[in-house]
């Protein structure tokens, strides 16, 4: 009876040392695929910026840089999601520059995160009135407050 | 003066420097008491315009630890060690508040403190000692506009050897070329604005660049990149190199020193988000001159990565 209970109690131990490491695998392999998802958005995002910016600069392509705005405002939603605790470059070092601080101090990335939501936003109605002036005011204030303010605090790359 | 630049801002310090210079040598002789410059509202202005190029407070505020402007206090990693950056607000007891117009243009052309102690060149004075008279002064007439703090200096922690404070002496024969920005009349008035702006004022080198073992800069690599800069971050090659500025257009450079975005859409961080903030502030026709002048360096292949750094 002792014996069977000893082995029982052994054999339910490994098997949750077992599935605790099969859920930390499984974790460290999403972490990784949320590091490369979330450096594949920021990229996609780069590339839409760089027309919304082209159309701020000459007027031209209001449809274009609408449908990138749309595509930004739904982006800019997403990205507090991308940053799961454990992402960062104390376990993913090489890999990202995404800082502890972003973990450390969240009242401030949340802040930045939320301020960037609502640029895009004025972003995208200055574009739809095809108001070539205040894009380009609404994009300079969203590069600094949003994109800049956020890579500044918590981006170790330049 | 064998060599003169056209621009007015250039020039006028230059026909002054001589002038000063003997006044200053006078003034010394006097009784250690140095050129007197009238302090006016301009000045002031003139001077809160070059502490923003030059970026001032990035280092000389504790931001992260809500630190007063100016108080000093900022912990900057090195390979070296940490240094802490001094206070340079006027406050006459911890800040600069003492020192004299003489004492403040000796620290940025010369690299050597009122007390006469050599300064790491963490504080970028191999840069600084290009900047005209007129100009110091003028930063000096911005400084002492502001309110002192009343914080006092930490002492730097730095890695031995680097600790040795007297072996900046040798180190300056060795690498410090001391004097105030010539210019090159061959070039137009826009490069040499630039250049000005880039190698004296906004000592765009001290980070830009990889340093050997005992600090200095390697030429060869100026603005070729760092991988292992200041706070452990790199910066990246400035040249010519088609893989750094080479396909950029003087546009594109002044649109990240305005708004920190590079043509693939990205937006600058870390430490350059810092001097974009200050970037964005100046003139256009000084951004202009900076990407001017950027756009006129050779390629440099850039820095190689040492085995050592991990990012």
């Amino acid at each position: 009876m002792q014996t069977w209970r000893w082995k029982f109690s052994l054999g339910a131990a490994a098997a949750l040392a077992a599935s605790i490491a099969l859920m930390a695998a499984v974790k460290a392999d999403d972490l990784a695929s949320v590091v490369a998802e979330r450096q594949a958005g920021m990229k996609a995002m780069g590339g839409k910026l760089k027309e919304i910016k082209a159309f701020a600069e000459s007027g031209a392509g209001q449809a274009e840089a609408s449908a990138d705005a749309a595509v930004l405002v739904a982006t800019a939603k997403s990205i507090p999601g991308w940053f799961p605790v454990g992402s960062g470059l104390d376990s993913f070092s090489g890999k990202t520059a995404a800082k502890p601080e972003i973990w450390n101090d969240q009242a401030k990335f949340k802040a930045i995160a939320a301020t960037f939501q609502a640029d895009t936003v004025a972003l995208q109605q200055a574009i739809a009135a095809g108001d070539k002036a205040g894009a380009s005011s609404a994009f300079e204030a969203m590069g600094r407050e949003g994109c800049g303010a956020c890579h500044g605090a918590f981006r170790a790359k330049t | 003066m064998p060599r003169r630049v056209s621009r007015q801002d250039l020039i006028a310090p230059m026909f002054w420097y001589p002038a000063s210079a003997l006044l200053l040598a006078a003034a010394l002789a006097l009784g250690g008491r140095a050129v007197a410059q009238e302090v006016t509202a301009d000045a002031v202005a003139r001077g809160a315009y070059l502490f923003t190029a030059a970026d001032c407070a990035s280092c000389h505020t504790d931001t992260k630890n809500a630190g007063a402007p100016l108080g000093g206090g900022r912990a900057l990693k090195t390979a070296f060690g940490t240094f802490f950056t001094p206070n340079i607000s006027p406050d006459r007891q911890h800040g600069i508040g003492t020192w004299s117009d003489g004492q403040f243009i000796k620290a940025f052309r010369k690299g050597v403190s009122p007390d006469g102690r050599d300064y790491y060149p963490a504080f970028p004075y191999t840069s600084f000692t290009g900047m005209t008279d007129r100009d110091l002064l003028d930063l000096k007439a911005y400084l002492f506009s502001q309110p002192p703090v009343p914080t006092a200096n930490k002492p730097h922690d730095l890695n031995f050897p680097y600790s040795i404070r007297w072996a900046l002496m040798p180190w300056k024969i060795l690498y410090f070329r001391e004097g105030p920005f010539m210019g090159d009349p061959s070039r137009p008035m826009e490069w040499n604005r630039g250049a000005y702006l880039v190698k004296a004022i906004g000592h765009c080198g001290e980070c830009h660049s990889p340093r050997n073992s005992l600090g200095a800069i390697e030429k060869t690599r100026r603005l070729a990149g760092v991988w292992n800069g200041p706070d452990g971050q790199s910066a990246p090659n400035i040249t010519q190199h088609p893989d750094a500025l080479g396909k950029w257009s003087t546009g594109d450079i002044e649109g990240l020193l305005k708004d920190g975005i590079t043509p693939d859409g990205d937006f600058v961080g870390s430490g350059m988000a810092d001097v974009v903030a200050n970037t964005a502030k100046l003139d256009d026709a000084d951004r202009h001159a900076i990407a001017v002048f950027l756009k006129a360096l050779p390629a440099k292949d850039p820095t190689p990565k040492p085995a050592a750094a991990a990012r």
